[in-house]
């Protein structure tokens, strides 16, 4: 007979990896809609952003109902703080996502100054990320989160670069400053989504070890 | 059947009755030894003590006591009135015994009348039993505490030696004989054993079946429960999601694809859904099935159907399709301006030669967008099948090249042709297509004063025909699609040179349909190479 407690633990853990699948769903196609310059995929995600805040809601108080009817122990009580924790993050995520795209919708009259280089390829290691960090949580797998932490410096190593270019094009001509700017925010909220994947990982490493701990090396 | 069957062996119930009946007879014994023994060895103490307690007392004949060994004589009572003295003095000899309840002691008296007529008695007073038996009971409670130690040591160990059997029975396969009395449970176990190897087997008799059906399906195979719980998958499926087993999780932790978890959702709420969906370069029409039980949503049924050439070849047709005519209607609208303001008086006299000489260009340029695909679908349908001839390469090659000269010199192009002489095995036309797409290419896409090297040579297994150009060249991320139909690398040039942008597509369909392949490799500014292999 599976208990009462044991169900609504499932029902976490499928929630949690519902909220996974909707804020990599969401940035996913916020790197198409600002590669293609999509309005109205740009657009949707603007309003999925409602879906993802309402998810949080659902699950913070799913957490704090375990929290309070059920006392939970060791295992049990360090998944679901961690989950409390990892929600805060994929909502973040979440909401960039929603940042990025306003800003993509803000760009979408006019066309690139330069063909978009080293933004996709950051966009795609930070999608990267996220997958790995649902991933690690969904199979429990610590050799994965702590790839996921590891990978962090790709992202960060990525920014520079994209920093750079973006230097080099207001040098050639400061009229291209404005889109710079607005291209150098996208940049930013997609390396503080690789920070926000770096924190999921982190506490799937917590509630698999009940340690905090950066990487494997600690 | 099983109360008849319990009374009918009688094996343990006699055993532990015997048991209890040498326990109890051996508590008895024990307490018997002990009282024989104590009672034995009080009566030898008073042997042995002697007449301690006797009493001697002389009483004249009118009572008075003139002597006693216990009390003062003078103090006594005048014994006149006792039964054993009266009886002495009148038949010199006289007995009484006394009873004395608060002392709870008999006193005996014996009396006799001596020669001087004075009356000798005595007296000797017992204890009564039950005070004889007091004296005994620190060593009775020892004796009780002693037979029950050695009666609970004699019972623990019988007991353990009942029990044994019965604890020694292999409950996965019980043997009969133990006892008697449970040989009923016993044949009970064995036979529901028997049950239960057999029902297993048929379950996984069935198990295997199902297992044997669906993991021949090329469709994967995923049942749920109504949670999203998978209960089974089939091989298909495990190989779609790369998640080994798949049983006892949920299809969230097989796939986060939001479009098939929504889809699943609207299932496991009682609808029907079907999507297309792609993953790791497949696409699988997949649909979702929800499955009633008694009424009740007790689960659901999905089933991924592999789509990928079909969807591919549709999705070619489609771009096809668009492409042929994007491809038809830029010339057509030409001409129809063209001829609008020919029609509407508004071009001067002396450009209608000029309008007329671009409607005859536009028009050059439909047919042979209209020829070429004509050609693409006759190799589509293989309807040049079978017409198969046997000719020399060199002498088709030497004919295109001579068909083309005229075009090369007047883009200043040369054009060479080396390598052996021999004949091949092949289709003709599709051949000659083939050579005359690839020369065209080098000539269109060369630079003023470049040259296009045409070289054959005959292999084992194949043989190669080698087309290289000092032109242009191609873009390295063009490379792998200029096969493509209608794909070009520079679409501004191609409108001036004129080609369809089926050229390629036709050379690539030419040398897959002779058993072959095409290799390209160019350097931008440097020039592009084609190779043409042909099965001999």
């Amino acid at each position: 007979m599976r208990s009462r407690f044991d169900e609504q633990l499932t029902n976490l853990n499928n929630k949690l990896i519902e909220m996974g699948a909707m804020i990599e769903d969401a940035i996913t196609k916020t790197i198409r809609a600002l590669i293609e310059q999509d309005v109205r995929l740009a657009k949707s995600i603007i309003a999925g952003e409602e879906e993802i805040d309402q998810m949080e809601r659902d699950i913070e108080s799913l957490c704090l109902k375990l929290l309070l009817q059920q006392q939970p122990i060791a295992k049990d009580l360090r998944l679901i703080s961690s989950a409390l924790k990892m929600i805060t993050d994929m909502e973040r995520i979440g909401d960039h996502a929603e940042d990025i795209s306003e800003i993509t919708l803000f760009l979408a009259g006019t066309p690139y100054i330069k063909e978009l280089e080293h933004i996709p390829q950051m966009a795609e290691a930070t999608v990267k990320m996220v997958k790995d960090a649902i991933d690690a949580f969904v199979k429990r797998d610590l050799e994965l989160a702590y790839a996921c932490i590891d990978y962090d410096e790709v992202v960060d190593n990525l920014f520079i670069n994209v920093k750079n270019d973006l230097i080099d094009l207001i040098r050639i001509d400061s009229a291209n400053g404005e889109q710079a700017i607005d291209l150098l925010m996208i940049a930013k909220y997609f390396e503080r989504i690789g920070d926000h994947a770096t924190n999921i990982a982190e506490w799937v490493v917590f509630s698999l070890t009940g340690n905090h701990k950066r990487s494997r090396d600690e | 059947m099983r109360i008849a069957g319990l009374l009918e062996g009688e094996q343990l119930r006699n055993r532990i009755f015997g048991y209890m009946c040498i326990n109890i007879l051996l508590t008895v014994t024990l307490l018997a030894l002990f009282a024989f023994y104590a009672i034995g060895s009080r009566a030898e103490e008073q042997v042995k003590t002697g007449l301690k307690n006797e009493r001697v007392t002389i009483v004249t004949q009118t009572g008075d006591v003139i002597f006693d060994n216990y009390a003062k004589a003078e103090e006594m009572d005048n014994h006149l009135n006792r039964s054993e003295v009266i009886d002495a003095i009148n038949t010199g000899r006289g007995e009484s015994k006394r009873f004395s309840e608060t002392m709870s002691q008999t006193t005996y008296y014996y009396a006799m009348k001596l020669e001087d007529g004075n009356i000798l008695r005595l007296s000797y007073t017992a204890d009564h039993i039950s005070s004889e038996v007091q004296k005994f009971i620190p060593q009775l409670i020892f004796a009780a505490l002693a037979s029950l130690v050695v009666a609970f040591l004699a019972a623990a160990s019988l007991t353990k030696k009942i029990i044994k059997p019965i604890n020694n029975i292999d409950l996965t396969a019980p043997e009969i004989d133990t006892y008697d009395e449970l040989s009923p449970f016993v044949r009970e176990i064995n036979r529901q054993k028997q049950l239960v190897g057999e029902y297993v087997a048929s379950l996984e008799k069935r198990a295997n079946t199902m297992n044997d059906i669906t993991g021949n399906m090329k469709e994967g195979l995923i049942l749920t429960g109504p949670g999203g719980e998978i209960i089974f998958a089939n091989q298909s499926a495990v190989k779609i999601f790369r998640v080994n087993e798949m049983p006892g999780k949920n299809i969230l932790e097989v796939s986060r694809d939001v479009e098939l978890l929504h889809n699943m959702k609207i299932c496991l709420s009682g609808k029907n859904a079907e999507m297309v969906f792609t993953i790791r370069g497949k696409t699988y029409n997949i649909f979702f099935n929800p499955v009633y039980e008694n009424e009740i949503l007790n689960g659901a049924v999905v089933l991924f159907l592999d789509i990928t050439e079909k969807f591919y070849s549709e999705k070619q047709r489609k771009e096809f399709s668009a492409n042929v005519s994007h491809e038809l209607k830029t010339p057509l609208t030409t001409i129809y301006g063209l001829t609008e303001m020919l029609i509407n008086g508004i071009a001067k006299k002396e450009d209608t030669k000029d309008f007329a000489q671009k409607i005859s260009a536009q028009t050059k340029r439909l047919i042979s967008i209209v020829d070429d695909i004509i050609k693409l679908s006759e190799f589509d349908e293989d309807s040049v099948k079978a017409e198969k001839s046997v000719f020399n390469l060199k002498n088709l090659a030497q004919t295109v090249i001579e068909n083309l000269k005229s075009k090369a010199a007047g883009k200043n192009v040369t054009l060479n042709l080396t390598g052996e002489s021999f004949e091949i095995t092949a289709n003709e036309h599709m051949i000659d297509e083939m050579l005359f797409n690839l020369i065209d290419n080098g000539i269109n896409y060369n630079t003023d004063g470049g040259s296009v090297n045409v070289d054959l040579k005959q292999g084992k297994d194949f043989c190669e025909i080698r087309v290289s150009d000092t032109g242009i060249g191609i873009a390295e991320e063009h490379l792998s699609r200029v096969f493509e139909r209608f794909y070009r690398a520079d679409k501004s040039r191609s409108k001036k040179t004129g080609g369809t942008g089926l050229g390629l597509s036709i050379v690539k369909h030419a040398a897959e349909y002779h058993k072959g392949r095409v290799e390209i490799s160019s350097r931008e500014k440097e020039g592009t190479t084609v190779v043409c292999y042909i099965a001999a």
